[in-house]
């Protein structure tokens, strides 16, 4: 009897325990072959980076890894931000921006890197670490298609002043309006970065490092502006928005608009549309 | 954010207003039942902390914690004198963590220390009597009820101490 | 939100008003125990720290508190705590932001059973398969959510079971973005369960547990070199472990094995190799002296309840560094932690006390403490010539047991007197020699070793039995990293309530000019029974503080804090 009565726990701990055990065999990983975009929506990946901030390039490399498997229907923006990317003697570049640190306090950022996608929260938090970039774009490709975008726009060279000219179609009625954003995103530039992982280029620092698809400036505030109080599927929206560049550092031919289309419904203003385009040279 | 703000200044005066009060018609505390380790590895339900019916000091320490290490030390060069005088048991409970526990045993014997050890690993002791930064001494009646309380250590506050048990050997009230 | 303000009235009520309700004996027999903690500061800007309103983040003042009451009567206990960081204190994880009640518990006890439900703290013998905790000052708590019995059918068997989630942060359980942990461990006292052991000289404990943590998706999508990658992920990964004391006499032997299955997780850059830790510790001691010695090895074993997390938070294990904890400013300028990835490491320590009145004690007895640690890597090898160590999606590497690597991560050597001259003066002296890794332990792999030598000189005079006086003397001298350093500290006590002090850090070895700073310091305390409270002013420098095996960046600041503490 009283083997019994241990018989009988120890019978039950050992289903248990071979229930909670998921050893694997290999091969552990498998690699993915091409993405079929057909219906998907574009999605945009924010990454928080900063130059001294050593484990970023490997985090930046993954990120346009990603870019590229998801046939560009992921959008890479990189947003320098939190203390990692102040400026120093060493590292003097300011990739800074007040936009930046704004949206880092919002959205509870941290430390770096870290990404927002499409600024959807994933499991109760909006900042996604890069080992889950996949699985948080993933939520939003199974996502429908809300917005067609179609933008252009161009740099006049003798007004300094960048023109933004977008449309917008609605494939999916929304519950109240919507929001629209404009960003100035520049391409190589040149500057030092800290480094840690070879994968990603030489170490303890990569000079000269290209930061790409850096976060300049917002054309229309921190948080955009309303494009429309009410949602119809059946208008084109149109938008049009200048600014003028004051920053002598911004090299123009490397200049790129991000539209993004928000849902100001959700707290957070989820991103339910996104446009990439380069922005073209006027005059000389 | 605000109501937050109100609700934890509502909360601290309610607590500071429980850490001042001493109405002496009130039920005295003891120690609360958790178990605990002795330095053998052997649990240790804390109801048992009992001296015969003479007083009894609790003490919180850890290795790494200097000022509770100089008030045992201090305590230590004049406890056999208390020890005779009063029969006073001192229970000086650690609260070092896993990293440093198994260095308790040999630390208090390298000390040449007198006191029962026991070992609160996960603060389980110090979080059911509630209390913060440790050195933090207790002393209790021989009924078991805690009658006296105090929160770190200056050179000096050891005669405090005697001064409390001498009068619950003598009989007399503990304001 | 709501319910949790009602819960605080509630137990505030039933803490408040106990004389005035009805003479329930529930009320008027419970025990209400509990403390409390404010930490506010008021920070400044400094030209010459390089502090300005915007690394303030435009947020001058800043406070954590919290107040934790706990309720009993009979064999129920009631508890909670509340915390708010409005906003947290500088180098504090920003996610703290805001206030709630993420700790309370219900709890049923006797002496065959306790049940708890809510949030609780348990630790699995040395914490090395299962450990959950709160550390204040560290800014951490793992604490488990859920319920947690333990079952003690005979003496010396005591069984616990613990189901649940963990706390991190505020951020609200949901969507599967946490693990639940399920844990089961076993404790046997040999003496107490045979008879025959009863009365034995040796006395024997050993125990096993098993812990298991569920975190959904089979598969994830990750990016390795040029290519993306499908993983396949282990939804239940499990860590199970014995251990083993025995004691004779002076002698105390400890052992513990654990082992973990695949785990792939941010932490250990997604390989699959299962985890290993073991730990042996010696010791023997009587009056005047003790000696002990201890080595452990860990083999990839970082165990947390979100694979992707590599912030402190969300640790189902626990793993203590092996070296010794310091409390002199200086000692602990390069503090390690245990690197999870592998580590091996070995400590020693002895201890005498020179009796009074010897040739050598002199008339009022001598302690003298020497005390050795070293941690090294472990020895990895590729699994095969096409995969090198590491790479994610594979087992990672293959290694021995007991493996002993080459790079040295930690060393130290400490020797510690404490004297006392006549009857007024005590001294502690000490000198350290320590070799601190920072590539490995602070992540960045440009620094060197760094060798440090360490003077310590803390003297105590007693003027009369409630005046004494406290003078620290240290020096950190190495060629590394910010050179030498030099510090002093001067403190009055006046028992039982007040105390000053004045101290500062110098940093006058700094190979750039600039930053050769004075981190002066000023503080007043004020101690009533079990109430303190303290006000400082001046430079706190940027450092690192460890507890056990977690650390905390703090960052460098300058300004006033104030610190309240209560317990009732």
């Amino acid at each position: 009897m009283k083997l019994f009565r241990i018989l009988l726990p120890v019978l039950l701990l050992c289903s248990w325990i071979i229930t909670s055990c998921d050893k694997l065999d290999p091969p552990y990983a498998a690699v993915k072959t091409q993405y079929d975009t057909t219906n998907k929506p574009f999605v945009l990946l924010e990454e928080y980076t900063g130059h001294k901030c050593n484990n970023c390039p490997l985090a930046t490399q993954k990120a346009h890894k990603l870019a590229d498997y998801y046939a560009g229907r992921v959008i890479v923006m990189e947003v320098h931000a939190t203390n990692l990317a102040d400026p120093d003697p060493k590292y003097t570049l300011d990739l800074r921006t007040p936009e930046g640190a704004q949206w880092c306090t919002d959205f509870s950022i941290g430390y770096v890197p870290r990404a927002l996608v499409n600024r959807t929260p994933v499991g109760g938090s909006y900042p996604v670490n890069s080992d889950q970039w996949a699985a948080a774009i993933e939520l939003q490709m199974l996502k429908a298609v809300k917005t067609g975008i179609s933008a252009r726009s161009t740099y006049n060279n003798d007004t300094k002043e960048i023109t933004a000219d977008v449309t917008v179609r609605f494939r999916r009625k929304l519950s109240s309006s919507a929001g629209i954003n404009l960003y100035i995103l520049e391409d190589s530039i040149v500057g030092l970065q800290s480094n840690k992982d070879t994968a990603a280029g030489p170490t303890p620092e990569i000079n000269p490092y290209y930061f790409n698809e850096t976060f300049r400036a917002s054309m229309n505030g921190t948080y955009g502006e309303q494009l429309t109080a009410s949602v119809d599927t059946t208008i084109t929206y149109t938008y049009t928005k200048k600014f003028t560049v004051t920053n002598n550092d911004w090299d123009p031919t490397q200049l790129w608009l991000v539209t993004t289309i928000t849902d100001p419904a959700t707290s957070s203003g989820e991103i339910i549309g996104v446009k990439k385009v380069k922005i073209s040279i006027l005059g000389r | 954010m605000k109501k937050a703000s109100l609700l934890f200044i509502f909360l601290s005066v309610l607590v500071i207003t429980f850490a001042q009060s001493d109405d002496a018609s009130a039920k005295r505390k003891t120690i609360p039942q958790v178990n605990i380790k002795d330095v053998y590895g052997n649990v240790f339900n804390t109801a048992n902390i009992e001296n015969g019916g003479k007083p009894v000091i609790i003490d919180f320490w850890a290795t790494w914690c200097t000022p509770c290490k100089r008030e045992l030390d201090a305590i230590n060069d004049v406890f056999d004198d208390w020890v005779k005088e009063t029969g006073v048991k001192l229970y000086a409970i650690s609260v070092d963590d896993p990293r440093s526990s198994s260095l308790v045993k040999p630390y208090v014997d390298g000390k040449g220390w007198s006191y029962t050890i026991l070992l609160d690993q996960n603060s389980d002791l110090k979080r059911a009597m509630g209390v913060g930064p440790i050195p933090m001494t207790f002393v209790l009646n021989g009924k078991g009820e805690i009658v006296w309380s105090h929160t770190t250590f200056a050179q000096g506050n050891e005669n405090d101490i005697i001064e409390v048990i001498r009068k619950i050997v003598k009989g007399e009230a503990i304001k | 939100m709501k319910k949790i303000i009602l819960l605080c009235i509630g137990m505030a009520a039933v803490g408040l008003f106990p004389a005035r309700l009805p003479a329930q004996d529930f009320l008027k027999n419970a025990q209400i125990t509990g403390s409390f903690q404010a930490d506010a500061a008021l920070y400044q800007t400094d030209a010459a720290m390089g502090i300005n309103s915007q690394s303030l983040n435009g947020q001058p003042i800043r406070m954590n508190g919290f107040t934790e009451v706990n309720y009993e009567y009979k064999n129920f206990y009631a508890g909670m705590r509340f915390e708010a960081y409005l906003p947290p204190l500088l180098g504090y994880d920003a996610q703290y932001q805001g206030a709630g009640v993420p700790y309370w518990y219900v709890k049923y006890k006797n002496d065959l059973l306790e049940i708890t439900a809510g949030n609780f703290y348990e630790q699995f013998a040395q914490g090395m398969t299962f450990r959950t905790y709160q550390d204040w000052t560290l800014g951490y708590d793992n604490s488990m959510r859920g319920l947690r019995v333990k079952f003690m059918p005979s003496k010396g068997i005591t069984i616990t079971g613990v189901y649940g989630f963990q706390r991190t942060f505020w951020i609200p359980y949901q969507n599967n973005n946490r693990g639940i942990v399920k844990g089961l461990d076993a404790d046997f006292n040999l003496n107490d369960i045979f008879n025959a052991l009863a009365n034995a000289k040796l006395k024997i404990t050993l125990g096993g547990s098993f812990v298991s943590d569920y975190q959904a998706g089979k598969t994830m999508i990750y990016p390795v070199g040029d290519k993306v990658y499908t993983f396949n992920l282990p939804e239940n990964v499990a860590c199970y472990g014995g251990r083993l004391n025995l004691n004779y006499a002076g002698v105390n032997f400890y052992s513990e094995y654990a082992h973990k299955i695949n785990d792939p997780s941010q932490m250990n850059v997604y390989i699959y190799k299962p985890g290993n830790s073991i730990l042996f510790d010696l010791s023997y001691s009587r009056k005047n002296f003790g000696v002990e010695i201890k080595s452990k090895w860990i083999d990839n074993f970082s165990y947390k309840s979100n694979r992707s997390y590599t912030i402190n938070g969300l640790d189902i294990n626990y793993l203590p560094a092996i070296n010794k904890e310091h409390t002199y400013a200086l000692a602990s300028m390069y503090p390690y932690a245990t690197q999870t990835t592998g580590e091996v490491g070995i400590a020693a320590g002895v201890m005498y006390t020179i009796p009074k009145n010897t040739k050598l004690g002199g008339k009022n007895g001598l302690t003298i403490a020497v005390d050795f640690s070293q941690v090294n890597s472990i020895k990895k090898t590729p699994v095969n010539d096409t995969t090198p160590i590491g790479q994610s999606g594979t087992l990672g590497y293959a290694t021995n047991f007991y493996s002993v690597g080459n790079e040295v991560y930690w060393q130290e050597t400490q020797v510690e007197i404490s004297k006392k001259f006549g009857k007024k003066v005590k001294g502690i002296f000490d000198y350290l020699y320590q070799t601190y890794n920072k590539a490995v332990v602070q992540g960045h792999p440009e620094d060197p070793l760094i060798y440090s030598q360490i003077g310590i000189a803390d003297v105590t005079y007693n003027v009369n039995k409630k005046l004494s006086l406290r003078w620290e003397l240290q020096g950190l001298w190495t060629k590394q990293d910010n050179g030498n350093w030099a510090a002093g500290l001067m403190e009055i006590t006046i028992s039982p309530k007040w105390f000053f002090s004045v101290s500062d850090q110098w940093n006058y070895g700094n190979s750039d000019a600039s930053k050769q700073l004075h981190y002066y310091n000023v503080a007043a305390g004020f101690v009533y029974n079990t109430s303190r409270i303290q006000l400082s002013w001046g430079r706190q420098r940027e450092g690192i503080i460890c507890v056990g095996g977690v650390c905390r960046y703090v960052p460098q600041s300058s300004g006033l804090t104030l610190t309240v503490t209560s317990s009732f």
